[in-house]
């Protein structure tokens, strides 16, 4: 059982860290992923409702009827939405601000929904905990990583902070949505890269 | 399956309404802080105090729209020379795709329009949204309290946002709410924040 947890966990680090293999949530990611903090506090929220409904989920997993599971699926996602919604405006309001419409948008995001059909619906708590848990960590590091590398090229700052020279020209195009999916494509080009090298 | 159905919606609604309770005061100092606060300090430019701070609570029985009747305002005040010079608090006007919450600042010697700061709205980005610009607000300002704020379509002094009329009527009712409800409570506003410091 030790095994398998740390599997399901690291699982989501790599051979299906959304959304680079893992192919879904693409939407949110382009639009976060303008500045590194953005990208940040969207993948810190996602996860917090990944691993909730997860845990719901699949503590509710025999219940269910399965006729109706995935309007169940949907109540407890939006549930967990709203909850963290709430919160953000309370404790971290500028990045609400900043994260807007697409905080809402977590609930109809298909990692979630789709951990929750595909592995939480049949798996005991503790390991849609643990799968919930890496994947959410593997969305928060892409996204972070994404937000890093347009904010640097595009406006030259991190975080915030400039860390380009003062001769920098910003290149306006990574913060754009074409920018976004170049950025996004050479990444994922790179992964598979990477990934041919090590099962070679 | 109801049975299965209602509890887990049922479960769901607690816990909302649970987090709603308790983050609600937390809400309101961050609303306060980040988008009442900038509009206030706009407004009320050129006050000797922080409004923020000697803001004070008025209950009073509002006409209609706009906040609850019988409900708390928050009456914000500007001092200059230790005496009373303004007064802001906010209103709600119907814009078009939501309430448009409006900070009227009241010069109260002059008895007109000091200006005003748009707080949350629902507005169309690039439409609507416009209502925050200083060129269309600067348009409240100097407006006498006896009358009512309209747009120049319906017989008023207001230029309109182009293409945005509709959130312009919604800027436009909150602030002639603004002066019904000045008028009628004139002087329990007044009383409240007379003193400084009070």
């Amino acid at each position: 059982m030790e095994g398998s947890l740390v599997q399901e966990f690291k699982k989501g680090l790599w051979e299906e860290i959304p959304p680079f293999r893992l192919v879904l949530g693409l939407c949110p990611v382009l639009a976060v992923t303008k500045a590194a903090d953005t990208g940040l506090g969207m993948g810190i929220a996602a996860t917090f409702v990944l691993v909730f409904s997860n845990v719901i989920v699949s503590l509710l997993r025999n219940v269910i009827p399965n006729k109706v599971r995935i309007a169940c699926y949907i109540v407890v996602i939006a549930t967990f939405v709203v909850v963290t919604e709430l919160v953000m405006q309370a404790y971290t309001y500028p990045l609400y601000e900043a994260l807007g419409i697409f905080i809402p948008l977590i609930v109809v995001n298909c990692i979630i929904l789709g951990r929750a059909e595909a592995f939480a619906g049949k798996n005991p708590v503790l390991l849609s905990a643990a799968d919930g848990l890496g994947i959410g960590l593997g969305f928060t590091l892409s996204l972070t990583l994404l937000g890093s590398l347009r904010e640097v090229f595009g406006e030259g700052t991190l975080f915030g902070q400039a860390v380009m020279g003062s001769s920098f020209e910003p290149f306006a195009f990574m913060v754009q949505a074409p920018g976004a999916f170049v950025c996004l494509g050479i990444l994922l080009g790179l992964m598979n890269i990477v990934e041919a090298v090590r099962t070679r | 399956m109801i049975v299965v159905l209602a509890a887990i919606t049922g479960a769901s609604g607690l816990l909302l309404a649970g987090v709603n309770q308790g983050t609600k005061d937390q809400r309101k100092k961050q609303l306060l802080e980040y988008v009442k606060g900038p509009a206030l300090t706009e407004v009320l430019m050129g006050s000797e105090n922080q409004p923020l701070d000697d803001v004070k609570e008025l209950e009073v029985k509002v006409a209609e729209g706009g906040a609850d009747a019988g409900s708390v305002v928050d009456i914000f005040p500007a001092y200059k020379n230790g005496e009373l010079w303004a007064v802001a608090f906010e209103m709600v006007g119907k814009g078009y795709g939501g309430e448009i919450g409006v900070i009227v600042g009241i010069d109260v010697t002059e008895e007109e329009l000091l200006g005003i700061g748009i707080t949350t709205h629902k507005e169309t980005p690039g439409l609507g949204a416009r209502i925050r610009e200083k060129g269309f607000r600067s348009g409240f300002q100097g407006l006498a309290l006896s009358g009512a704020a309209k747009v120049k379509a319906d017989g008023g002094e207001v230029d309109a946002v182009s293409g945005a009329t509709i959130s312009s009527r919604g800027v436009c009712e909150a602030v002639s709410q603004a002066f019904d409800f000045y008028r009628e409570n004139k002087e329990k506003i007044l009383a409240s924040v007379a003193e400084q410091g009070s």
